[in-house]
């Protein structure tokens, strides 16, 4: 405990303790200070400790050990924080963009009547969440992942007198428990392999003798926690959950599953980016389920008329791209993505809410549109973030896609690295489609909203409208710590992180790397404008194509639409047969079968002794019979017994 | 220590069950405040006992000579196997009491019953206490039965409409198992007779006979489905859920909470250390067995419509979990099982007297008569809530940490039942989840419902102390597993019976030398050798 940083995440949990114990019988106002400042505070002492981070040079990480948690013989776990450049940028991330949408929150949530019960649950995400990328040790950092995924479930289902939102609560927590499952079995088989949970005592046993993992080992326990990460952050085939998550508060959205919870998945490869790097089978393998996923949830994007659906559809998708990120091998670009994504994705679902907010809970753009005037700072920050989500330069997202993409057609792999490039850039371009369809349909044009609603248009209150300026700031000037040599910049975020990262060489010698970066730079940047420009062309001039698009291809656009129908598939495959086979185990196999045995020899044996009872009825008859039979019997044995 | 402090946590609660059996008056609420007084002392005991508990070997072992001719003594002790759940079991008892307090009142007119009542409780915790202290297997077999005559009564007596099948079911449903495992006692007492010329029921002695592996291994199973029935293990759990269901709240809880640790708690005590190598052998099938439980129990509770049966269930499943690591045979397993022993009987009880509250309210405990109560009742929800997470294993409560050693110890003896194992706390939190919804949350659907009274001062005053434990328990493991930590190292790195021989009877004629005994494992190795030839 020679250091702060496990302050860090105790603040939030002091808040979640007072709001969660006493925050009914507080005022309103009290509540939200209450729940603001600590994070706030807990930001401060993050930045704090990254500046004494940065004094300490390449090799400098500080750790603070509260006590041991856990102990059974050799096998210890302790509650021990550590920050190095890793968990100092996600620290930094979480509690920065985190403090804001509480702000923000105080606005939003101002008259709902369990006010503080939502801010003891943001406050224990806050926690949980700072657990998870401070932990230096997986079982603790399982406890924050397992902490985010309940304060998930219950933000979900805040409003839970709509059982929709309850269902969907349900639905994340057990979609990734899924993944947990999977997270659980890789923790266990580490355990019986390397003997240790801790991250680096893991890295320096396997450093000193690698032979502790076969290959086929270290591809089991890598693939069985991308399972985890699959589901905490929503990849093929875990998913679903995702966009259903959309039924809780929109801060919720864009603090949870958006800027931060749903990046854990990211983060915890990264975070054992060394076990990785053992299985190239297992990198790959991230890489095309992160790039599919990429297009996969692009496309269903195309095709949602729910603001936030589009979203959570779009942060699948940009999910997508850290995973090819990590998987091929360039962790510091999936960071650095995950960084400016949390920037503009929550800005994205911030403005999202502040429309909705405005609009009286309207949650549908086609019933949007003309937001220009009424909503100044919400249409521009709005705009910002959408070009920032495309790809247009110089503003963040440029910076950190574009470097993906370069990364994973570089990548060490091999020429597969191609085929993700292609798919991430082919992706790039549905990216700027659906994110423009979004902005026109929802801000340019005639307002569509009925009278009644369109009264009550209004710009949202300063705590609202000051985060969303604070997060377009961020979004547009955030990707210059990442600029690449290429455009004369020095990439600080990559050597910032250097020290935590393996590093695996390119395909390319450097003069020719230096030839194909400008190329795809370029191909980046064309990808983005055609997309936008389609989007210009669809939503905005011509807007009768979508409508003949939607009759001739009906058949087609109605799966798209409904997402593929992939959650009816599970519902037929998984959960019917579950719940089928679960009545078949309890009225037929219990109750039957396994208490029919019992109650049948309960028969036999009350029968039997029915049967004997006739013999002793007092009957004189009866026992004389029996003697005789019995004198027989003995007469029968001792003559013929011998023979 | 010199006086016999774990005679006196045994026999207090017998004292208790007298004094209030005979007490003249027939106050309920002076009753009711005796019964309380006992308990409570045994409970300040007993965390005296826990607090001052350490090491690796036996501790405050009592041997006295009782049946000389039948060379039955009474020797009992506390270890890493059993402190635990000594301790539990006096903190459980009070707490249920509390939980049924107004309970008991309804059902008899009289101060008579709730004196039987009372009396009942008090004998039923002397019998179990004496049963997880006893080393003598007799007189473990004396206490372990004796706790059925209680437990039929408060079943049959004070419990639901179907009561008497149930408990009658119930009891001869478990007698079977034990007069089997009776026979297999006799069976290893008279072999060691022959083979030593000296009677005694000391497990550690008895577990130094030689049997031909035939009848070994029919001992060995009669032990199995003894214990199997009491704990319950797959397939021997059909007296389950209609005891459960059957019995008073309080009753389910002392029933799923602690009699069905007795069962789990012989494996550890008896059949491994009596049967080292079979255990061995066997324990891929027992696992299996067990898994079985796991999955089917879970899915099976999921598809209740009636909560206590749910619980049943689901506490069967994890029990199973319990079995699985025990089964595992190491130190993760073993040490995993012990404390998630305890844990299962915290989480069971707040289980079972949620539900009795729930039923209190309401007059039914079917699912499908709730429905949005979330609202209504909010500290009952949020316990509820608390409760589930901690059943389900979410790190920070009691759960994770057994089921986390329990898991690691399955992947060490095998990756197939390692992930059966821990599938069991995902199908765990569907089937939780699924009834949580439909309880608590949605709109208020019955009318009845929209006026159910939150809970009074004393159902949290019966509630708080078990979430309390939770959360300890989740967030502070290490001061219990530096307690337990030791002495199942040791137990596990030879399975004998106990951990360390303070005392040796002086007047044994074979064995002079302490050592001899302590040396079980050579003991142990050379039967597994002759007796791995008869297995195949």
């Amino acid at each position: 405990m020679d250091n702060v940083i496990w302050i860090i995440p105790l603040l939030p949990l002091v808040g979640f303790l007072i709001n969660g114990l006493v925050g009914r019988r507080l005022p309103d106002r009290l509540v939200a200070i209450i729940g603001v400042s600590l994070p706030v505070a807990s930001f401060f002492i993050a930045v704090w400790s990254f500046l004494e981070l940065l004094k300490l040079g390449d090799e400098g990480v500080l750790t603070s050990t509260l006590y041991t948690w856990i102990v059974s013989g050799d096998f210890v776990v302790n509650l021990t924080f550590r920050f190095d450049q890793l968990s100092a940028v996600m620290a930094l991330v979480v509690s920065g963009v985190g403090s804001a949408i509480h702000l923000y929150s105080a606005g939003y949530m101002h008259d709902d009547k369990s006010f503080s019960r939502y801010f003891s649950y943001l406050n224990l995400f806050l926690f949980s969440m700072l657990v998870l990328v401070l932990a230096e040790d997986l079982v603790l950092l399982f406890l924050g992942w397992e902490g985010v995924g309940l304060c998930s479930y219950l933000l979900i289902g805040f409003w839970f007198d709509d059982m929709e939102n309850a269902k969907a609560g349900k639905k994340a927590f057990i979609v990734n428990r899924i993944g947990d499952l999977g997270f659980f079995v890789g923790m266990a088989l580490i355990v019986i392999t390397i003997g240790t949970l801790n991250v680096p005592e893991m890295k320096n046993l396997l450093e000193a003798n690698p032979g502790l993992l076969t290959a086929g080992m270290a591809t089991a326990i890598t693939l069985f926690l991308f399972v985890g990460a699959t589901g905490k952050s929503a990849q093929i085939p875990l998913y679903i959950w995702l966009p259903d998550a959309m039924a809780g508060p929109t801060p919720v959205s864009a603090l949870i599953h958006a800027a931060t919870m749903v990046t854990a998945g990211v983060y915890m490869i990264a975070r054992l980016g060394f076990l990785y790097v053992l299985s190239p089978t297992t990198m790959i393998i991230v890489a095309l389920i992160g790039s599919l996923t990429a297009l996969y949830a692009a496309t269903i994007g195309m095709a949602q008329n729910d603001i936030k659906k589009v979203l959570a559809y779009s942060t699948i998708s940009q999910l997508g791209y850290m995973f090819m990120a990590v998987g091929v091998g360039a962790f510091a670009s999936g960071i650095f993505h995950l960084m400016t994504h949390a920037f503009f994705k929550a800005l994205l679902f911030l403005g999202a809410g502040s429309v909705i907010h405005a609009m009286s809970g309207e949650q549908d753009i086609r019933n949007m549109g003309g937001l220009r005037k009424k909503m100044p700072i919400t249409f521009w920050t709005f705009l910002v973030a959408t070009l920032t989500i495309s790809g247009i330069p110089p503003l963040a997202g440029f910076f950190s896609k574009d470097e993906i993409l370069w990364k994973a057609f570089s990548t060490h792999l091999g020429s597969i690295g191609i085929l993700f490039w292609a798919i991430g850039l082919l992706s790039a371009v549905i990216t700027a489609f659906y994110m423009f369809r979004l902005f026109f349909v929802a801000f340019t044009g005639e307002s569509r909203a009925s009278e009644d609603v369109k009264k009550h248009i209004h710009e949202s209150p300063f705590s609202m409208t000051s985060v969303l300026i604070l997060l377009g700031i961020f979004s547009v000037i955030g990707g210059f710590i990442g600029v690449p040599e290429l455009l004369g910049g020095s990439n600080h975020f990559e050597h910032f992180l250097a020290p935590i990262f393996p590093h695996l060489g390119s395909r390319f010698d450097a003069h020719s790397a230096h030839t194909w970066e400008i190329i795809l730079l370029a191909l980046s940047l064309v990808a983005a404008a055609s997309g936008i420009f389609l989007a210009y062309l669809m939503y905005v001039k011509k807007t009768d194509i979508p409508k003949v698009f939607v009759k001739k291809y009906n058949a087609l656009y109605q799966l798209v639409y409904d997402k593929y129908r992939i959650d009816e598939l599970y519902g037929a495959i998984f959960i019917r047969p579950f719940f089928v086979l679960g009545v078949i185990f309890s009225s037929i196999v219990d109750s039957w079968i396994i208490d029919g045995i019992v109650r049948i020899v309960t028969m036999a044996t009350a029968k039997l002794g029915r049967l004997f009872m006739s013999f002793q009825g007092g009957d004189v008859r009866v026992y004389g019979r029996v003697l005789l039979g019995g004198l027989l019997l003995i007469l029968i044995i001792v003559v013929f017994g011998r023979v | 220590m010199d006086w016999p402090i774990l005679s006196v946590i045994i026999f207090l609660p017998f004292l208790g069950s007298l004094v209030v059996a005979l007490f003249p008056g027939e106050s309920k609420k002076v009753l009711k405040g005796t019964a309380m007084f006992f308990m409570l002392a045994n409970l300040a005991l007993a965390v005296y006992l826990f607090i001052d508990f350490g090491g690796d070997g036996i501790k405050y072992m009592e041997r006295m000579p009782w049946i000389t001719t039948l060379g039955i003594d009474y020797i009992i002790g506390v270890d890493a196997l059993n402190i635990l759940m000594i301790l539990v079991t006096t903190f459980l008892f009070p707490i249920a009491l509390i939980a049924g307090w107004n309970r008991i009142d309804e059902r008899g007119k009289a101060g008579e019953s709730v004196k039987l009542y009372l009396a009942l409780l008090l004998g039923l915790e002397a019998a179990l206490l004496g049963a997880y202290a006893a080393l003598d297997i007799f007189l473990f077999y004396i206490f372990y039965e004796a706790m059925l005559i209680p437990m039929y009564f408060i079943i049959g007596l004070f419990g639901g409409e179907r009561r008497k099948y149930a408990t009658t079911r119930f009891v001869i449903y478990t007698i079977i198992g034990s007069l089997l495992m009776l026979v297999a006692i006799l069976v290893i007492y008279f072999e060691y007779h022959g083979a030593t010329g000296q009677f005694t029921g000391d497990i550690a002695k008895l577990s130094t006979v030689a049997f031909s592996p035939g009848i070994k291994v029919f001992l060995f199973f009669a032990f199995i489905i003894a214990f199997g029935i009491k704990s319950p293990l797959w397939p021997l759990h059909s007296w389950m859920p209609d005891a459960y269901v059957q019995s008073p709240s309080s009753g389910s809880v002392l029933l799923a909470g602690l009699m069905s640790k007795v069962g789990i708690y012989g494996f550890i005590r008896f059949v491994i250390p009596l049967f080292h190598d079979l255990s061995l052998a066997y324990a891929p099938l027992i696992m299996a067995l067990a898994a079985v439980a796991v999955i089917y129990g879970a899915m099976i509770a999921t598809v209740q419509q009636e909560l206590k049966r749910m619980v049943a269930f689901f506490s069967f499943s994890h029990v199973g979990m319990i079995l699985i690591g025990i089964f595992s045979m190491n130190n993760f397993g073993v040490e995993g099982a012990v404390l998630q022993m305890a844990n299962h009987a915290i989480v069971v009880s707040a289980f079972f007297i949620i539900i009795g509250i729930i039923n209190d309210r309401s007059k039914t405990t079917d699912i499908n008569d709730f429905g949005g109560i979330g609202a209504v009742v909010p500290k009952l929800s949020t316990i509820f809530m608390i409760t589930i997470l901690a059943a389900v294993g979410l790190p920070g409560l009691n759960g994770f940490v057994a089921e986390l050693l329990i898991i690691l110890g399955a992947f060490k003896s095998s990756i197939l039942f390692g992930i059966l194992v821990a599938s069991g706390a995902l199908l765990g939190a569907i089937c939780m989840l699924w009834m949580y919804e439909r309880v608590f949350f949605g709109k208020v659907t019955k009318k009845a419902n929209s006026s159910i009274k939150d809970l009074s001062i004393r159902e949290l005053a019966a509630l708080i102390p078990l979430i309390i434990i939770m959360f300890w328990i989740g967030l502070f493991p290490g001061y219990i597993l530096n307690k337990i930590g030791p002495g199942i190292e040791k137990y596990t790195t030879d399975f004998s019976p106990y951990t360390e021989i303070i005392e040796i009877d002086e007047n044994a004629t074979y064995d002079s030398n302490p050592t001899d005994l302590i040396n079980t494992t050579s003991n142990n190795s050379k039967l597994e050798n002759s007796d791995a030839g008869g297995l195949r």
